[in-house]
């Protein structure tokens, strides 16, 4: 084929995001019947499915089901429409993992997406493309080199990815990964909606994530006391509190700048900034490490 | 054999109205001076006509050129210029 996309996809737990902007819920209904609406409906070898609208459960090996790639099929049929060319292209993904799970999973997360003659529709198109290759980075680091010019020559710096099933957190060293300084902790943002669920439960209000996630951002979808945005309020702050606390305990020193990467780190930026403990903080949006898996990518490509 | 007219109007405030206005009105034979321009103008804009066996030949000659790759990186996404790189990053993702 001769068009040929470039494309990092960040396969989250909560959010699917890719390079171009592209972002939903990493989660569809299936379906063998038509939907009513063609929105966000994806057809695949036979099957419908809605895309976006709930987020499956939480996966640590996304090889082990089709979830994380028909994901990415709706990704790239953004990414093929944005580009504003014929709808068969043949595709180079680039996509990541956790650093800890970075060096047992990269081979077989590659693997799991590199196919031929893949035919499906999106939103009422039909497309028709290769995954010619597929490289896999180290999710945060791959995020951090969006700012890499700056911080080439800053000595340490930690970066902390807050994601939606986990925190992952590593120090670097004039823009290079210590090693010997990759954690991870089950405490993503998924951790804090399960905590509110459970106690707003106890007063039988049952909220889905995105409310919960749209009164943390202070959006405010539904109205409520005022008590019980407050006690969501206390929640959020106790959260980012003993997260940072956990990760004092791993011996990061918070005097040092600190880049905060994630949708998770996006939804809880007004408390990371207001906490003590932290000094100088850069936020990277929620595209950030799409976005570096794309860059990796192309530098990767021109190697 | 009919004959039928088109009245024109000109506005005087409209620097093109004018130009135009002016150069008809020196025309002894206004009637053939419009259609010769017309034609020649309609012309001119229709030469492309066979645009579609010219897009074809210039295909085939990029083919022939071993085609051409058409990406997805705007000049906004294009962050290779941006980004340099150092290989020692790349050494770093093998080893870990």
């Amino acid at each position: 084929m001769e068009n040929k996309i470039i494309l990092g996809v960040d396969n989250g737990n909560a959010y699917t995001k890719s390079s171009e902007g592209f972002s939903c819920q990493s989660g569809f209904t299936k379906s063998d019947v038509e939907s009513i609406t063609k929105q966000n409906l994806l057809i695949y070898q036979g099957v419908y499915y809605s895309i976006g609208n709930n987020r499956s459960s939480v996966q640590l090996d996304k090889t082990r089901n089709q979830d994380a790639f028909i994901l990415s099929l709706a990704a790239i049929a953004d990414a093929i429409n944005k580009a504003g060319i014929e709808p068969k292209a043949d595709v180079l993904l680039g996509v990541g993992l956790p650093i800890i799970y970075y060096g047992k999973m990269k081979h077989k997360f590659r693997e799991y997406f590199i196919r031929d003659n893949i035919k499906f529709s999106f939103n009422g198109s039909d497309y028709a493309v290769n995954i010619v290759d597929c490289r896999v980075y180290p999710q945060g680091y791959a995020a951090f080199i969006n700012i890499y010019k700056d911080y080439k020559n800053v000595s340490v710096a930690n970066v902390i990815d807050i994601g939606g099933y986990t925190t992952d957190f590593f120090i670097v060293e004039n823009g290079i990964i210590n090693t010997a300084s990759c954690y991870s902790l089950p405490n993503g943002t998924i951790t804090l909606f399960a905590s509110i669920q459970q106690e707003l439960l106890k007063i039988n209000i049952n909220l889905t994530e995105k409310q919960i996630q749209d009164i943390i951002l202070g959006k405010q979808p539904v109205l409520f006391d005022a008590d019980i945005n407050k006690m969501i309020e206390i929640k959020a702050r106790e959260y980012v509190e003993n997260l940072l606390t956990k990760i004092l305990e791993y011996g990061f020193e918070f005097r040092n700048p600190t880049i905060i990467v994630g949708g998770g780190g996006m939804m809880l930026k007004k408390y990371i900034e207001s906490s003590d403990r932290v000094k100088y903080i850069e936020n990277l949006d929620q595209f950030a490490n799409a976005r570096g898996y794309k860059i990796l990518l192309e530098q990767e490509l021109r190697r | 054999m009919a004959t039928k007219r088109i009245n024109l109007s000109f506005s005087m405030d409209r620097e093109e109205d004018v130009k135009v206005y002016n150069i008809l009105s020196a025309q002894k034979y206004k009637t053939d001076y419009v259609i010769k321009a017309v034609l020649s103008y309609i012309g001119e804009r229709d030469k492309g006509l066979d645009k579609e066996i010219i897009k074809q030949a210039v295909k085939e000659a990029i083919a022939e050129c071993g085609g051409i790759t058409i990406e997805n990186k705007g000049k906004e996404n294009d962050s290779c210029i941006q980004h340099e790189l150092p290989n020692d990053i790349f050494d770093m993702f093998d080893n870990l």
